[in-house]
């Protein structure tokens, strides 16, 4: 039995359907990540990226199809003690200062890693720690977040537009910071519209169009924004 | 139960500047209006229930409406974990303000010279408080379902339903109407007749039966409505 859950995929899906009403907005989508590996999704708005995060990190139940993280539900509480995630959307808890928002995280985990530590690693300035959430501007908010899901030491990071609002500094120490987690054997799932980014941080790209995997490709040797654009106009 | 939630909880709830208004008149008006009064004494639990319904509405539905409890549930610890950790902040709040209220109260009749007993006090702090746990049961579990601060809606037209159906089968003297009327009120409002309760010769199995009824009842429906609940911006 462990030895099936070690060789299991980090992350497995197979033949998601998600709708809402009479909406599709997943179509039989099925992936497999590998353990250390970096997985970048990209695709048109509305294609289904959030709604695929959303069912990988169990805070969506598909309608159809299945969903392992180590071989586990991502609703067991053993999955979720292995997972981070960065949302897209950063309007939680404006009252909390950034250093309790990140203590309050590191309390609810196993056995997180050191707040002040965490905050240097994703590089919030100190003097913005005790200041107010609502204060912060959204690539603060961003690094929050990033320290937030790297608390609990996570083997697998779920990242949802995670720099759309971070300066080029932060976007440098970010891609950094990535490739040192991928060194480390953590599992990526980036979603991101940044196709420079996807290039310098994932191993593999799944293009997403109308709740369907288009292509399923990896990443080495060609230019992820031709293959963009390619793809884009193949299934116009 | 997670303390470092509770704690998070009773201060985001105390970070509202609209919500400690709403609890600083609740708190104000039962006092002015012993302090005019021509027989000085300790009112009943009407504004203790407004207490608790201010306390409680959006305890959870404004997390769900921010994007916060997403961040939480994908931590390690049940969703019945996160309900009954904000069911006791909304509680520890609800019951302090109450406290104070009663304090207030005691102190402008003996500052009145008005009718004032020992176990009249002790009376009233039961009865608040039996109030005050139904009540923060049913709302956070209305909160559990509803986004931001809808559970107000769904708490206030509950009891202006039964209060409709009370008054139109007195009215019509249809008995059953005022049944239905007074059975969603128990529901609306959860609470013990202690003046029945403690001059009964018996026991009074089908109070005590009906009042935790509906707060299991209420718990029930709470966690399972968060169980249900689908956490994606792609959702809405």
């Amino acid at each position: 039995m462990n030895t099936i859950q070690t060789m299991a995929p980090a992350i497995l899906a197979e033949g998601l359907r998600k709708r809402y009403g009479k909406t599709v907005a997943l179509d039989g989508v099925s992936l497999a990540v590998s353990r250390g590996e970096a997985l970048g999704i990209i695709g048109p708005n509305g294609a289904g990226k959030t709604t695929l995060m959303g069912c990988l990190i169990g805070l969506l139940d598909p309608t159809e199809g299945r969903v392992t993280i180590g071989g586990r539900s991502p609703h067991d509480l053993a999955t979720k003690r292995r997972i981070g995630y960065v949302p897209e959307r950063l309007n939680f808890s404006r009252w909390m200062t950034g250093l309790d928002f990140v203590a309050l995280h590191a309390a609810l985990c196993d056995e997180p890693a050191d707040v002040e530590e965490t905050l240097e690693r994703v590089g919030l300035d100190r003097a913005a720690w005790a200041r107010p959430l609502r204060k912060y501007s959204r690539g603060m908010l961003q690094r929050t977040a990033l320290a937030q899901a790297l608390i609990g030491k996570p083997s697998v990071l779920f990242l949802d537009e995670p720099t759309s609002g971070i300066d080029p500094t932060g976007a440098v120490r970010f891609r950094a910071l990535m490739r040192e987690l991928k060194r480390d054997g953590v599992t990526i799932v980036l979603n991101s519209h940044q196709l420079d980014q996807m290039e310098q941080i994932c191993d593999r790209v799944v293009f997403m169009k109308s709740g369907r995997i288009e292509a399923n490709e990896s990443i080495a040797g060609q230019g992820l924004e031709e293959r963009f654009l390619e793809l884009e106009g193949a299934c116009v | 139960m997670n303390g470092a939630l509770v704690r998070s909880g009773i201060r985001q709830l105390l970070a509202q500047p609209v919500r400690l208004g709403a609890l600083g008149g609740v708190l104000v008006l039962p006092l002015l209006q012993i302090a005019v009064d021509s027989e000085p004494r300790i009112g009943g639990h009407l504004w203790t229930m407004f207490t608790a319904v201010i306390a409680t509405s959006g305890v959870i539905g404004i997390e769900t409406s921010s994007g916060s409890l997403a961040l939480f549930l994908v931590r390690p610890m049940t969703r019945a974990s996160y309900f009954f950790s904000r069911w006791l902040a909304a509680f520890s709040v609800a019951l302090g303000a109450s406290v104070l209220g009663l304090a207030g109260e005691a102190f402008v009749v003996i500052a009145r010279h008005g009718d004032i007993t020992a176990a009249g006090v002790a009376f009233a702090a039961l009865d608040r408080l039996l109030v005050v746990i139904g009540v923060v049961t049913v709302v956070a579990s209305c909160s559990a379902a509803a986004a931001s601060v809808a559970d107000l809606l769904i708490w206030a037209s509950v009891n202006v339903l039964a209060m409709s159906l009370s008054a139109a089968g007195t009215q019509a003297q249809i008995r059953w109407l005022s049944i239905a009327g007074s059975s969603l009120s128990a529901i609306g409002i959860p609470q013990l007749d202690l003046d029945r309760l403690l001059i009964a010769a018996s026991i009074p199995w089908a109070a005590l039966t009906g009042y935790a009824g509906v707060l299991v009842l209420a718990t029930g429906c709470g966690i399972a409505a968060l169980n249900r609940k689908e956490l994606s911006y792609a959702s809405e």
